[in-house]
C-alpha cells in the first residue's frame, strides 16, 4: 500500500481535512419523517395524494382528544375551557384550520327557512337551557357523532390541519406549541391525548433525535468493549473504532451536504457503520500487532515500516473483498422505490467504502507515526485461541459424527422456517413503531375508541363535464355507498361525504311551515302581486316572462325555461295529478303539522308501526326508532334528510330540475364547500372521506376494494372513483417495502455470488458460499413469522444486511478451508485447522457486530428494536451455519474448487 | 399595572404625541387623514338607486375560467338600504332571487328564493367572512363598511394604478369584527375610488390583493368598472366585469320584497 505508508503524515492531514469538512456539514443535517416522503413523487399514489390536496386542501389532521375526569362537555366550566383552547390554538401561525365545538357552525331549518350560527354562540352563558339546546343540537345531525362528542359525552376533540407545505421543524414547532396549550390547562381536570399524522411524524423525529445521542455512544462502547475482550490491547481496539467513526461522520455529512434528510431508519447507519465497519480496521490492526508480537527485541523506526507495508500487502486485499461484498449487500437496497430505504442503501454503501479507504490508509500512516514505544512481545494470540477452541471442536465432533443429521437438521430446520416464513405479517403501520406503552400509542388508541380514529382514506368522484356532481343519481349512490361501507366494515367508523351537506340543506330548506306562519305567507304573497304588477321595473336580462330591458337586449339569459316563475302557480295542480292519490307525497311532508295537538294512545301506537315499518332491521336501537318517527311526522325536515332523488316527492318534474336544486342549495352555502368540491355551484369532483379505527395499511385494502367494486357496480354511468389518502399512502408503501425486500435480497445474493464465483473461478464456489447465507435468511423469516414480528421498512432491510455482512464468514472460511485443503487431503485434518484458525475470527466478528447491533434494542422504536435482534440472530445464525452447514456440504459433495490451486490467491484469512 | 408604570407610559404618551405634532407641522401638513380619505370614499354620492348587471369571472391558478352572471339592483333609503340580487349563470341557478334589507342597529333581514324549490326562504346567517358563490369576494368584501369600526392611518401618497393615490391603512378595533387583521387601500384623489386594497390575514399575512383597472364616470358618477380579486395565497382571482349600469333608475319598492322573489313580479 503506497500511498498509505509513504507520506503518512500527509495521510493523515488529507483525511482529518475530509472529516472536518463533513463535520462541519452536520449542522445542515435535516430530519424527515413524513410517510408521505417515503414513497415516491411520482409513484401513483403520491401523485393522486397530491392532487387530491391540491384539490380540496392538505389533510394533515392532528387530532385532540380531551376527556373530562369532572362532568361532562355539556358543562359551562368545560365549555369555557374549549373555548379559550381552541381561540389559543387559533392564534399559533401556522395553525390552518383549528375545528372544535366552539367555533362549528350549526345550520338548522326554521319554519320560516334556514339559520346557520355558531353550535355556541358569543353570547352562550352555559346556562342549564344552552346546554340541553347545545347538546340537541349536536344529536340532530349526525356529522357530529364522533366527531365533536364521543358516545358517553365524557369527551370532545380539538381538530387542527397542518398546512401541506410545513417543514419538519415548522410541524414541531406547532405540535409542541399545542401541546404547550394543552399542558398549561390547571384548574379543570382532564386528560388530553394528542394524535394523528402530523403527530406522528413529528414524534418521529424528535425521538429518533434522541435515540442518535444515545445509542451512538453505546454502541461504540459495546463495539470497544467486545473488542478489547477478544485483543486484550488497547491500540488493537482504538485504531478501528477512530476510522469508524470517521467514516460515521463523511456518510452523515455527505448526506446533509447532499440535502438528504434522515429519516427513522437512518438511525441504523452510524450503528451499522461501527458495528460493521470496525472490522476492517480490526484485520489491519491485529495483522499488525501479531507481526510486532513475533519479535522479541524493540521495533525500530524501520523495522516498524517493514511491518506496516508487510501487513498491508497481506490484508489489503481480504479487506477489499470483505468490503465489496458488504458494498453489495446493503447497495442492493439503493434499488428500493421506498425513499428512505434507497437513501439507507446508498449512504452504507458510501459508509462502508469511506471505512474500508480510511483503514487502508488512515491505519496504516498512524502506525507509522505513532510515538516509538518499547514493548514487551506478548503472546495475546495463544490465550484468545484456547477459549473457542474447545466449544468450536465439541460443534464440529458433534456433527461430524452424523452429518445426515446435520442435513437432516437443516433440511428440517429449513421446512419449519419456510412454514414460520408463510406466517410473516406484511404491514407497516407507523404508530406501532412507537412502543406500546408510549403516549401517542395511547392517545392513538383513545382517539379510535372514543372518536373516529386517525386514519383514513379519500374516495374522489369525478364526472366528465361542470355540474356532473350536482346529479342526483351519482349522489344517492354515493351516500347508498356511506351506508354500505358503515354497515358491512366495523373499521369503517364514520364516512363524511360531499352528499351529507346535500342531504342537510334539503332537510333545513323542506323544513315544514308552522300552521299560522304558512297562514299568513299564503295571504300575503296572493295580495300583493296584483298591486304591483307592470310598473317602472326592468331587467338587463331579457327572458321569456317578458320583462323589456332597459339597454337593447342582447340575450344574456339561457333562455331556457326552468321550473321557476312562470309555472309557479301550477306547481301545486301539477304535484297533484303526478301523484294518483289526489295528495302528493311531498304535499303530504310540507302540509303544517299541528305538533301540539291532543294525540291519543291509539295515534301513538299507529305512529309508532308506521316508522317501525320503515326499519331495515328487526332489532333497532332507539335512536333508530326516533329517527325513523321523525321521518314519518317530517318533524323539522326529517323526511327530507336525503338526496332529493325522486321527482314525485319535490317541485322539479325531471332529474335535470332535481340538479340544479342542488346547485341552488349550494349557492346556500356561499362558497364554504370548498373542501369537498371544486366549485362552489356546479362541481366536477367531489370528495367522501372513509374514517378507519385501524393502525394498520392491510386493514384498509378490502375497504378500498369494496369502494372501487360498489362504485363500478353502482354508479351511473361517466363518473369514475379515485381512492387517495394517508392510508393509501401506507399501503403502498408496504407493498413497495415487500417488492424491495424482495428485489434487494435476489440482487444482494446475486452480487454476492458473482464476487464469489470470480474470486475462486468457480460458480460453485458462488452456490456453497450463499447456501449458509440463504439458510440465516429464511430462518431470520421464520423467527418473525413465528415472534409476530411485522414486515415494516425496517425489518425489511435485515435479509439485505445480513447478506453483505454474514458473506464475510462465509468467504473467509472457504478460503482457508481451500489454503489447508491444498496441504492436506485429510478433510478432518482440513476441518479443524480450518476452524482453529478462521472459526476464531469469524466468532469474533459475528460476536462484535451481534453486539453492536443489540444496542438497538434499546431504541424508542420497535421496527429499531427488531432490526437490532433480527440481525443479532443472523450473525449467529449464519456464522453458525458457516462453520457447521458448510464443512459438512464441502466434505460431502467435495467440490472441485475447494481442492484446486487458484490462479490468483483467493482472499486470505487473518 | 403599578402607578409607577402608568405615570411612566403616559409620559412616553405624550412625549410621542408632542413628536408626532412636531412632525405633522414639519411635512406642511397633507390637509387630510386617514379617517377622513375612507369617509370620502364612503359618502361619495352614487345616486339614490343602482341597477347593474356584472360578470364574474373565476379564475383558478392554472388559468381555467368559470363565468358567472348576476343582476343587481339597490336602493338607499331611510330605513337601511335594500339590495336584490337575481342569479342569471350558471343556468342551473339561474333566476334565484336574493332579497337583503339592511336594518339599522340590528342584523339585516335575508330572504332567498330557489326556482326549483319554488320556496321563499328567510335566511338567518353570519355569512359575512364566506365566499360569495366561489368568488374571492366575500359578502363583507361587497358591503360598504361602518366607518366607525376601524382606526385609520394615513400612511403616504402616491401613484397607483396610474392615478395619484392616498394609501390608508385600516385596522379593526375589535379584531372579531373582521376577517381581516389590516387592510391598506390605495384611493384614488379627487374622485374617491380605492383602486387598490391589500388584505391581510389574521396571522399577518399578505392574504388578497384587490386591484380596479378601469373607472368610469357614469351619469356623473365614478364607478369601478373592472375590479379584479387575487387570493394571494391560492393564486385563484376573480374579476368583476360591470357590462350594464344604471342609476337613479326608478325602482319601486314593490321589488324589494319577499312577492317580487316569488313572483319575479314588483
Amino acid at each position: 500500500m503506497s500511498f498509505g505508508t509513504r507520506r503518512p503524515w500527509l495521510t493523515i492531514a488529507v483525511i482529518l481535512g475530509i472529516t472536518a469538512f463533513f463535520a462541519l456539514q452536520l449542522p445542515k443535517t435535516t430530519l424527515d419523517n413524513d410517510v408521505m416522503n417515503f414513497i415516491p413523487e411520482e409513484h401513483p399514489a403520491s401523485q393522486a395524494y397530491q392532487r387530491t390536496s391540491d384539490l380540496f386542501g392538505g389533510n394533515l389532521v392532528l387530532g385532540i382528544g380531551i376527556e373530562f375526569k369532572r362532568a361532562d362537555i355539556f358543562n359551562s366550566k368545560n365549555i369555557d375551557l374549549i373555548r379559550g383552547l381552541t381561540q389559543q390554538i387559533e392564534e399559533l401561525p401556522n395553525a390552518e384550520d383549528v375545528m372544535s365545538l366552539t367555533n362549528t357552525d350549526f345550520i338548522e331549518g326554521t319554519a320560516e327557512g334556514m339559520k346557520a350560527s355558531p353550535l355556541i354562540g358569543e353570547d352562550f352563558e352555559g346556562t342549564e337551557e344552552e346546554l340541553r339546546t347545545l347538546k340537541s343540537k349536536l344529536l340532530s345531525w349526525d356529522i357530529y357523532d364522533k366527531t365533536l362528542y364521543s358516545k358517553d359525552f365524557s369527551a370532545t376533540q380539538i381538530l387542527v390541519t397542518f398546512p401541506d407545505g410545513l417543514d419538519d421543524e415548522q410541524r414541531q414547532e406547532l405540535y409542541f406549541q399545542i401541546e404547550d396549550i394543552m399542558q398549561s390547562v390547571e384548574d379543570v381536570p382532564l386528560e388530553y391525548h394528542i394524535a394523528g399524522n402530523p403527530a406522528m411524524t413529528v414524534l418521529l423525529s424528535t425521538n429518533m433525535r434522541s435515540d442518535l445521542v444515545t445509542l451512538i455512544p453505546m454502541v461504540i462502547v459495546v463495539v470497544l468493549l467486545t473488542l478489547y475482550l477478544a485483543f486484550r490491547r488497547l491500540g488493537g481496539v482504538l485504531l478501528p473504532t477512530l476510522t469508524v467513526i470517521v467514516s460515521s461522520i463523511w456518510t452523515v455529512g455527505a448526506m446533509a451536504m447532499l440535502s438528504v434528510p434522515l429519516s427513522i431508519v437512518a438511525t441504523v447507519i452510524p450503528v451499522l457503520l461501527v458495528a460493521v465497519g470496525s472490522a476492517y480496521g480490526i484485520h489491519i490492526v491485529s495483522h499488525y500487532f501479531d507481526e510486532v508480537d513475533r519479535c522479541s527485541e524493540d521495533v525500530g523506526k524501520d523495522r516498524r515500516r517493514e511491518i506496516v507495508e508487510e501487513t498491508m500487502r497481506r490484508v489489503r486485499r481480504p479487506v477489499l473483498m470483505a468490503g465489496l461484498t458488504t458494498i453489495a449487500g446493503f447497495g442492493a437496497l439503493a434499488t428500493s422505490q421506498v425513499v428512505p430505504m434507497r437513501n439507507f442503501g446508498i449512504f452504507t454503501a458510501v459508509g462502508v467504502l469511506a471505512a474500508v479507504i480510511v483503514a487502508v490508509t488512515f491505519i496504516p500512516s498512524i502506525l507509522l507515526v505513532r510515538k516509538d514505544r518499547t514493548r514487551k512481545c506478548e503472546d495475546g494470540e495463544d490465550g484468545g485461541k484456547e477459549g473457542y477452541h474447545p466449544v468450536l471442536m465439541s460443534l464440529y465432533h458433534f456433527f461430524d459424527k452424523g452429518r445426515v443429521r446435520i442435513l437432516i437438521l437443516a433440511v428440517l430446520v429449513g421446512v419449519v422456517s419456510l412454514y414460520g416464513m408463510s406466517l410473516v405479517v406484511k404491514d407497516n403501520a407507523i404508530i406501532e413503531y412507537f412502543k406500546e406503552d408510549s403516549n401517542v400509542r395511547q392517545a392513538d388508541r383513545f382517539l379510535r375508541t372514543k372518536f373516529s380514529g386517525t386514519e383514513f382514506f379519500d374516495v374522489v368522484i369525478r364526472g366528465e363535464k361542470p355540474g356532473d356532481l350536482t346529479n342526483p343519481e351519482i349522489l344517492k349512490a354515493m351516500d347508498d355507498m356511506s351506508s354500505y361501507l358503515v354497515e358491512e366494515y366495523e373499521e369503517v367508523t364514520r364516512v363524511n361525504s360531499f352528499a351529507d351537506f346535500i342531504k342537510r340543506m334539503n332537510q333545513v330548506m323542506n323544513y315544514p311551515p308552522d300552521i299560522e306562519e304558512s297562514a299568513q305567507e299564503t295571504a300575503a304573497s296572493s295580495g300583493g302581486a296584483k298591486e304591483q304588477e307592470g310598473t317602472g321595473f326592468s331587467s338587463f336580462v331579457s327572458d321569456d316572462s317578458g320583462f323589456n330591458s332597459g339597454f337593447s337586449s342582447e340575450g344574456f339569459s339561457e333562455g331556457q325555461s326552468r321550473p321557476s316563475e312562470s309555472d309557479q302557480s301550477d306547481r301545486t295542480e301539477n304535484q297533484q295529478s303526478r301523484s294518483a292519490g289526489g295528495i302528493s307525497e311531498h304535499q303530504r311532508y310540507l302540509s303544517p303539522v299541528d305538533f301540539d295537538k291532543q294525540f291519543t294512545y291509539g295515534d301513538f301506537a299507529r305512529l309508532a308501526n308506521r316508522a317501525y315499518a320503515g326499519t331495515d332491521n328487526v332489532e333497532m336501537t332507539g335512536r333508530r326508532l326516533i329517527e325513523l318517527i321523525n321521518k314519518e311526522m317530517n318533524y323539522r325536515g326529517a323526511a327530507y334528510y336525503e338526496i332529493p332523488y325522486d321527482p314525485a316527492k319535490y317541485p322539479p318534474e325531471n332529474r335535470q330540475g332535481l340538479s340544479n336544486l342542488i346547485s341552488q342549495y349550494l349557492l346556500l352555502y356561499s362558497g364554504s364547500m370548498d373542501e369537498w368540491a371544486d366549485d362552489a355551484l356546479e362541481p366536477e369532483q367531489v370528495k367522501m372521506t372513509v374514517q378507519l379505527n385501524t393502525t394498520g395499511s392491510r386493514e384498509s385494502k378490502p375497504i378500498v376494494e369494496a369502494v372501487h367494486n360498489y362504485a363500478d357496480r353502482y354508479f351511473p354511468d361517466g363518473y369514475t372513483v379515485e381512492t387517495t389518502g394517508s392510508a393509501l399512502v401506507k399501503y403502498a408503501l408496504t407493498n413497495l417495502l415487500v417488492d424491495a425486500q424482495t428485489r434487494s435480497i435476489l440482487i444482494s445474493l446475486s452480487l454476492v455470488f458473482i464476487i464469489v464465483a470470480f474470486t475462486f473461478r468457480s460458480v460453485a464456489a458462488g452456490i456453497f458460499a450463499i447456501i449458509p447465507l440463504g439458510f440465516a435468511v429464511i430462518i431470520n423469516f421464520a423467527v418473525m413469522g413465528f415472534a409476530g414480528i411485522k414486515l415494516d421498512i425496517s425489518t425489511a432491510m435485515v435479509a439485505s444486511l445480513a447478506i453483505g455482512i454474514g458473506i464475510d464468514y462465509a468467504i473467509h472460511f472457504m478460503s482457508t478451508y481451500h489454503y489447508e485443503r491444498l496441504r492436506t487431503d485429510d478433510l478432518e485434518t482440513v476441518t479443524v485447522r480450518t476452524l482453529g484458525t478462521t472459526g476464531k475470527a469469524i466468532t469474533f466478528n459475528a460476536v462484535s457486530v451481534a453486539a453492536g447491533f443489540a444496542v438497538l434494542i434499546f431504541s424508542k422504536f420497535n421496527p429499531l428494536m427488531y432490526l437490532g435482534v433480527l440481525i443479532a440472530i443472523t450473525m449467529f445464525t449464519s456464522s453458525l451455519a458457516s462453520m457447521t452447514l458448510l464443512p459438512v456440504l464441502l466434505e460431502l459433495f467435495k467440490p472441485k474448487f475447494i481442492s484446486r490451486p487458484i490462479r490468483q490467491k483467493p482472499k486470505e484469512v487473518v | 399595572m403599578t402607578e409607577r408604570n402608568t405615570q411612566f407610559s403616559r409620559g412616553i404618551k405624550r412625549g410621542f404625541m408632542l413628536l408626532v405634532l412636531i412632525a405633522g407641522v414639519a411635512a406642511a401638513l397633507p390637509a387630510i387623514n386617514g379617517r377622513e380619505v375612507i369617509e370620502n370614499v364612503e359618502d361619495k354620492p352614487s345616486g339614490d338607486t343602482m341597477h347593474s348587471l356584472v360578470q364574474m369571472t373565476l379564475i383558478d391558478s392554472s388559468g381555467s375560467e368559470k363565468q358567472r352572471l348576476i343582476e343587481n339592483w339597490s336602493k338607499e333609503s331611510q330605513e337601511g338600504n335594500k339590495s336584490i340580487i337575481v342569479f342569471h349563470k350558471p343556468a342551473s341557478v339561474e333566476n334565484t332571487r336574493f332579497l337583503t334589507v339592511e336594518n339599522p342597529g340590528r342584523d339585516d333581514d335575508q330572504w332567498i328564493y330557489l326556482p326549483a324549490l319554488g320556496r321563499v326562504r328567510r335566511i338567518a346567517a353570519s355569512e359575512g367572512d364566506s365566499s360569495f358563490m366561489g368568488t374571492d369576494f366575500t359578502y363583507d368584501d361587497m358591503q360598504s363598511r361602518d366607518v366607525e369600526e376601524s382606526t385609520y392611518t394615513l400612511l403616504r401618497e402616491e401613484r397607483a394604478q396610474g392615478r395619484d393615490c392616498y394609501v390608508v391603512e385600516s385596522v379593526p378595533k375589535e379584531s372579531s369584527d373582521s376577517q381581516y387583521s389590516r387592510q391598506v387601500a390605495w384611493v384614488a384623489k379627487e374622485i374617491w375610488v380605492p383602486v387598490r386594497v391589500d388584505f391581510y390575514d389574521k396571522q399577518g399575512e399578505l392574504f388578497k390583493r384587490m386591484t380596479v383597472s378601469r373607472i368610469e364616470r357614469v351619469q356623473g358618477f365614478w364607478t369601478p368598472i373592472n375590479t379584479t380579486m387575487k387570493n394571494l395565497q391560492t393564486g385563484h382571482s376573480t374579476k368583476l366585469d360591470i357590462q350594464r349600469l344604471e342609476y337613479n333608475e326608478e325602482l319601486q319598492d314593490g321589488l324589494f320584497t319577499v312577492n317580487f322573489l316569488k313572483t319575479g313580479r314588483p
